[in-house]
């Protein structure tokens, strides 16, 4: 029972408190959970919303205006240019999108056919039992990369600290 | 036994409780907390890969994405260590990735479900189909994260989807007696153009109330009375922080995907009639084609039972399950019994799909 201390524990004087303000939380719930799925609810929300965009649209509009043109007078960009150049960037990102998932399709075309292309050159070099075809060897290196990495992402991988060890390196052997 | 006077001991406890109230009610917890990376974005979107903790040979090969709300930041789904659906799923060896929409500015007010699920969802797939190296995936989509899914699966059954999940899917709109949102949104009182023309997008404040007023007293006193009862208990604490954190973080909804959500589905019921259009193309149900399962809240006044259940005979899905789980609209996938009861019977119906 409720009202039993239990072991170990004092008995609190609000308990029964407790229990009775619950008891009327849990009925005044289901009297409002009724009152806010009926007809009379949804006309009476409908309406408030309707007059509050009613009456305060005149002052919306008004505000508006004035700001589009203390903004023109200040030589600013409205809002209207700022969605426009943001819609601008949003179309620019998906052709971003589509070139970049197309440079992923050339790139697995081209491990793909590296791959293909690496056992026939090796049963060339056996056959002909001569010194190593330079461009095989080549051919090697492009299908020993993951086939699962994308072309776009291995180059966003690359790290900075990489990149200026290898321009260096490139700028010696130039000269 | 102490020695100090009881109305010390009293006001000391007292002051302790209203630090922790103060601090819970003022304060973000930590939330989201499982390692993710992004991988893909596009506008406001992003698409996460979450870091797998098993070797890949104890890993599922199908990958699952999921899909959230439009109007709810998702991470929902990995609330807090320990008690995150996504920590439980990389757990239990699936490569996870979850697909964030953002929040929609003022230049978006445009975007549609057409665009949401015609140019989003197929570019992140694609970038998920890239870095997985998998053909086919699994695809988990709650509230309307699942009407968006479910219109993909429809408009493209061909693109390797294997697997769906839909929870607390609301796709059938007419038993409008039993949908108190279909009431509140009846054309008779309701003025969606109006109501866009004055904000362009669906304010996160009045998404927020409209979800709170469907139990007000429940949301606005008994939440915070339950609080205060606990505020010595430092796990209720926790949780309730957490939660609070998530409830009052809302996000504005896209204006015209607001207007499609209002009169093409709550008015209107064109989904499950078969007359819903995206992109001049007709969202067929039958069409969808992939291994389904849908779970159902027992007491979910958001998306009642009567709005998921009757998709099952309409999909074309050979491979169908439908589950009932005792619990609320989040509190199945977020309450605290969601990790014993919720996420075990998910895990169970997608293992053996996903070899």
């Amino acid at each position: 029972m409720s009202d039993q201390p239990v072991e170990g524990k004092a008995a609190d004087p609000l308990e029964q408190w407790r229990d009775l303000r619950d008891v009327c939380l849990d009925a005044w719930a289901k009297a409002m959970g009724e009152t806010v799925n009926s007809e009379a609810y949804t006309q009476a929300s409908g309406a408030v919303l309707d007059t509050y965009l009613t009456a305060s649209s005149p002052f919306r509009d008004a505000q508006k205006k004035a700001m589009i043109s203390a903004l023109e007078q200040l030589n600013m960009p409205s809002r209207a240019d700022f969605v426009s150049l943001a819609e601008r960037f949003a179309n620019m990102e998906l052709l971003l999108d589509d070139m970049a998932a197309k440079l992923d399709q050339v790139h697995q075309l081209a491990t793909r056919a590296a791959s293909q292309a690496e056992p026939e050159a090796e049963s060339k070099t056996t056959r002909a039992a001569a010194q190593p075809i330079p461009e095989a060897k080549s051919e090697t290196k492009v299908a020993a990369q993951p086939v699962s990495k994308p072309l776009s992402e291995t180059k966003l991988e690359t790290k900075p600290a990489a990149r200026r060890e290898a321009a260096k390196s490139a700028k010696k052997g130039s000269r | 036994m102490s020695s100090e006077p009881v109305a010390v001991t009293q006001f000391t406890a007292m002051q302790d409780k209203l630090q922790t109230l103060t601090k819970v009610l003022t304060t973000r917890a930590p939330i989201a907390q499982t390692p993710k990376e992004v991988i893909w974005s596009l506008n406001k979107a992003k698409l996460y890969r979450y870091t797998p903790v098993l070797p890949k040979e104890k890993r599922h090969p199908v990958p699952l994405l999921l899909v959230f709300a439009l109007m709810n930041r998702p991470y929902i789904l990995d609330l807090r260590p320990g008690h995150s659906f996504i920590e439980f799923m990389i757990n239990r060896g699936y490569d996870v990735y979850l697909l964030d929409w953002g929040a929609p500015g003022i230049e978006d007010k445009n975007l549609t479900f057409d665009d949401y699920t015609l140019e989003y969802m197929p570019r992140a797939i694609r970038k998920l189909k890239a870095i997985s190296g998998a053909t086919e995936f699994s695809m988990l989509g709650w509230c309307i994260g699942a009407i968006l899914t479910t219109i993909y699966s429809a408009l493209k059954p061909d693109d390797g989807l294997r697997n769906l999940i839909l929870l607390t899917a609301p796709l059938d709109f007419s038993k409008k007696e039993q949908i108190t949102f279909g009431r509140w949104t009846d054309e008779r009182y309701f003025d969606v153009e109006k109501l866009l023309a004055a904000f362009g997008n669906m304010p996160p404040e009045m998404i927020e109330y409209g979800a709170k007023a469907l139990k007000p007293v429940e949301n606005y006193i008994s939440n915070y009375l339950r609080l205060w009862d606990n505020l010595d208990n430092p796990q209720v604490v926790e949780a309730w922080h957490a939660m609070n954190t998530w409830v009052t973080d809302n996000i504005p909804l896209a204006g015209a995907a607001f207007r499609q959500l209002i009169v093409d589905l709550y008015q209107h019921d064109r989904l499950m009639q078969g007359t819903m259009m995206i992109r001049g193309q007709r969202v067929d149900l039958s069409r969808l084609r992939a291994n389904l399962l849908t779970v159902i809240a027992e007491s979910d006044h958001i998306t009642p039972p009567c709005q998921s259940e009757t998709v099952m005979p309409k999909v074309g899905s050979m491979d169908k399950t439908l589950i009932m789980i005792p619990g609320g609209h989040i509190g199945i996938m977020a309450g605290s019994g969601a990790s014993k009861r919720t996420w075990p019977q998910i895990d169970g119906w997608l293992a053996s799909r996903s070899e």
